[in-house]
C-alpha cells in the first residue's frame, strides 16, 4: 500500500520522516507567504511552521484533527495563531513594567521552560534508556507490542511493568533533583 | 507488579481523570491529608511535561533536518528560490 492511501496517523506514525519531508514542500511555501504578508523573515517563517508541524502531529496522535479539513489548511491555521502569539510577546506592554520588582518563590514542579530543559538534560545523562521508553509510549503514542520489540523485553506485559519503572525512577529523579542545584 | 508501580498506575489513571467518581474523590482526598503522596503527583505531572519537551525536541530536530536537505538538494532549487522570493 502506498504511504498516501493510509491514514495521516498511520502515514505520521509509521512513516514519520517521508510524510514530514512532503508536508514540508506541500505547506511551507503558503505557511512562508502567510509570514512574508504579515511583516515577518524568512527565520520566522521556518520556526513558526516547524512548530506548527509539530503541534499538528500532536493533534493528530491524539486524535483530536477533524478529517474534513485537510493536513495543509490545518497547518496553516496553527500557523496563523502561532504568528499572533509571536506578535502579542513581542509586543512591549507598558502596563506590566513594574513586573520585575516583585519577588515569588518559584514552585519547584512548575519550572520555567529553561529550567525544564536542564531538568531534561539531566534526566537523559541519568537514564536515556527509560525516557526513550517513556517517550516512544506517551509521546509518539507506539504501541506496548512494538515497544517490547524494540527496546528487547519479551512480551508486552513486561514491557508495560518496565514503562512503570521506568516512571517510578524519572519520578524519584524529578523530585529529588526539585531543591537540588539542578533547578536553582 | 509491586505496590508502589500499581500507584504510579493509579496516579496516571487520575492525572488523566479515568478513574470512577468515587475513587477520583478517594485519591484527591488523600492528596490533601498527604504531602508526600501531593508530591509524587506533582512530579508524575512535570515527568509527562518533560517527556512532552522532550518528544518536541527531537520532532524540531528532524524537523530542522529536512529543512537543511530540501535547501541543499538540487532538484528543489525552484522551490527554495520561490519561497526566498517571498521575503524580498
Amino acid at each position: 500500500m502506498e504511504i498516501k492511501q493510509l491514514s495521516i496517523k498511520d502515514q505520521l506514525s509509521k512513516h514519520r520522516e517521508a510524510t514530514f519531508r512532503r508536508l514540508y514542500q506541500e505547506v511551507f511555501p503558503s505557511v512562508a507567504r502567510l509570514i512574508a504578508a504579515k511583516g515577518g523573515d524568512l527565520d520566522i517563517a521556518k520556526d513558526i511552521f516547524q512548530d506548527a508541524m509539530i503541534l499538528y502531529f500532536e493533534k493528530v496522535m491524539a486524535e483530536k484533527v477533524s478529517l474534513t479539513h485537510s493536513p495543509k489548511a490545518y497547518i496553516k491555521g496553527i500557523a496563523k495563531n502561532l504568528w499572533l502569539q509571536h506578535c502579542k510577546k513581542n509586543r512591549p506592554n507598558l502596563s506590566l513594567g513594574g513586573l520585575e520588582d516583585l519577588h515569588f518563590e518559584p514552585d519547584p514542579f512548575d519550572p520555567s521552560p529553561n529550567h525544564r530543559k536542564k531538568l531534561l538534560d539531566y534526566l537523559a545523562r541519568a537514564g536515556q534508556k527509560c525516557m526513550d521508553l517513556l517517550q516512544a509510549f506517551y509521546y509518539f503514542k507506539t504501541l506496548m507490542r512494538e515497544i517490547a520489540e524494540e527496546f528487547g523485553y519479551r512480551s508486552e506485559r513486561s514491557a508495560t511493568v518496565q514503562k512503570y519503572k521506568c516512571l517510578e525512577k524519572v519520578r524519584d529523579r524529578v523530585k529529588n533533583s526539585a531543591h537540588a542545584e539542578i533547578l536553582a | 507488579m509491586r505496590k508502589s508501580l500499581r500507584d504510579i498506575q493509579q496516579m496516571e489513571a487520575y492525572l488523566t481523570a479515568s478513574l470512577s467518581p468515587l475513587e477520583q474523590t478517594q485519591l484527591q482526598t488523600q492528596l490533601l491529608i498527604q504531602p508526600s503522596l501531593y508530591e509524587d503527583m506533582k512530579a508524575q505531572q512535570l515527568v509527562y511535561l518533560l517527556i512532552k519537551d522532550k518528544g518536541r525536541q527531537q520532532l524540531k530536530a528532524e524537523l530542522s533536518d529536512i529543512h537543511d536537505s530540501l535547501v541543499q538538494d538540487v532538484e528543489k532549487q525552484s522551490w527554495w528560490e520561490g519561497i526566498k522570493k517571498l521575503f524580498k
